[in-house]
């Protein structure tokens, strides 16, 4: 529990590159940064994605051991995904909440946010449908 | 204390007993059984979702109270021990806290449809006594909510959206949740309500919507209607918040939108099935006679496992 009442008492601002590997790690068991590389998920140097981790690691998400056979640190998430968002987003949430004058305002906008489709996926299958339609037409033509 | 008050008591806590025994059952096969639920019928996952409280009201009414009433002597001055009393405090809770939960989304729902300002009404055939109600409303809407004559909710932004085939195909849908009578399924899950089975009961929603959407596509170019009239309600904003008495025409997450377009894309007419009801009928008779044959010393085996429950 240390790094969320870490998290809690110092509000973390997490940037894009810290979410990115925080993200790929809670989708493996543990990786070390050249596998994470290796997985072109990530667009960065090696010796970025080497200090970003070690940040992590400094503020307490991340747990690391030496890798017996390359001789680098293998991290991990020190808690469960779960844990993860809710040490990161609860603790946005509450300040987002306590700081609005009407609480409901966020709550909403978030609900938005979740429920929102997406527009590219949705023309997509508007698209496919329009298709569709047309193969129907020219079959119905004699 | 009395017998009428120790029957109930009993009838309580065995209905808790069972009910947790059977729910916990049902959550613990759900994740063996996901996979292979995806091919299920609505009517298959409501069945496995509603087996806890129907089998054990079953289980107290076909045998608890059978076995108290025949077995259990009415001069003997028996006492409920701690154990039994919990349970049975347990098992009423359960009913109560079941019930209020059941008229408190039966009043939401009410106070939803009531709340929604009505510029039209018109009366639709054929449809179960459903009307359809086309309300005023900033986000698209488009619903059937209610139980005893359930309304059809379209927001004149929907009205505006679709046209004419995807409306009618639209409002096909909606009318078939309401043939189907799945609000009064939402209601009856309301008041049986257990923590651990709320991914079976999204699997039934699910299932609820496709059977829905085969309803209301009767042909290939009804089912291309409805795929364009829900990209159309989902592309619009995102939906208002409803009730929990309430079947939307898109409900839910992106992938499941996205399945149900891509279904309709690949719609194909239906074969009829051929007819199970033989086999069903042979197992529902073996079944009765194994029960008549076997009654007498289960009421005996659940008298005396009641016994052992209240001391």
């Amino acid at each position: 529990m240390g790094w969320i009442r870490h998290s809690a008492g110092r509000h973390p601002q997490l940037g894009p590159l810290e979410t990115r590997l925080l993200g790929m790690l809670s989708q493996r068991r543990d990786a070390t940064v050249r596998e994470l590389l290796s997985s072109a998920q990530v667009d960065a140097a090696y010796t970025t994605v080497m200090t970003t981790l070690d940040r992590l690691y400094k503020k307490g998400f991340l747990d690391r051991s030496l890798d017996a056979v390359s001789r680098a640190f293998r991290y991990r998430l020190k808690q469960g995904e779960r844990h993860l968002y809710r040490a990161v987003l609860g603790n946005d949430l509450h300040h987002l909440l306590q700081t609005a004058a009407d609480p409901s305002l966020p709550v909403s906008f978030l609900v938005d946010a979740v429920t929102e489709h997406d527009p590219a996926l949705l023309e997509d299958l508007r698209r496919a449908v329009e298709r569709k339609r047309q193969q129907l037409r020219r079959r119905k033509k004699p | 204390m009395s017998y009428l008050l120790r029957g109930a008591l009993l009838s309580s806590a065995a209905f808790f007993l069972a009910y947790v025994f059977l729910s916990l059952g049902v959550a613990g096969a759900w994740p063996l059984l996901r996979k292979r639920a995806a091919a299920w019928s609505a009517s298959l996952l409501y069945g496995l979702r509603a087996l806890p409280p129907a089998g054990a009201l079953l289980f107290v009414a076909g045998f608890v109270v059978p076995a108290f009433l025949c077995l259990e002597p009415q001069g003997t001055d028996e006492r409920f021990g701690i154990p039994g009393i919990a349970l049975a405090s347990a098992g009423l809770l359960m009913v109560a806290w079941g019930t209020v939960s059941a008229l408190l989304a039966s009043w939401q729902t009410a106070r939803f449809v009531a709340s929604c300002p009505k510029t039209g009404l018109r009366r639709l055939e054929g449809s179960a006594g459903a009307c359809a109600v086309e309300v005023v409303s900033a986000k698209p809407l488009f619903v059937v909510a209610g139980i005893h004559r359930p309304k059809l909710l379209i927001s004149q932004q929907a009205v505006r959206l679709l046209d004419e085939n995807e409306m009618r195909v639209a409002v096909r849908h909606e009318l078939a949740h309401a043939r189907f009578r799945d609000n009064l399924k939402k209601l009856a899950l309301r008041a049986a309500r257990f923590p651990f089975l709320s991914g079976l009961e999204r699997s039934w929603m699910q299932a609820a919507e496709l059977e829905a959407d085969d309803a209301a596509a009767v042909d290939a170019c009804g089912a291309l209607d409805l795929a364009s009239a829900l990209l159309k309600i989902a592309g619009a904003s995102s939906p208002a918040p409803l009730p929990h008495l309430a079947m939307s025409l898109v409900p839910g997450t992106q992938p499941a939108l996205q399945a149900r377009v891509q279904r309709l894309l690949a719609w194909q007419p239906r074969l009829p099935s051929p007819p199970r009801r033989g086999r069903a009928l042979l197992f529902f008779f073996f079944a009765v006679l194994a029960l008549t044959a076997g009654y007498a010393p289960l009421l005996r085996h659940v008298h005396e496992l009641g016994e052992l429950l209240v001391r």
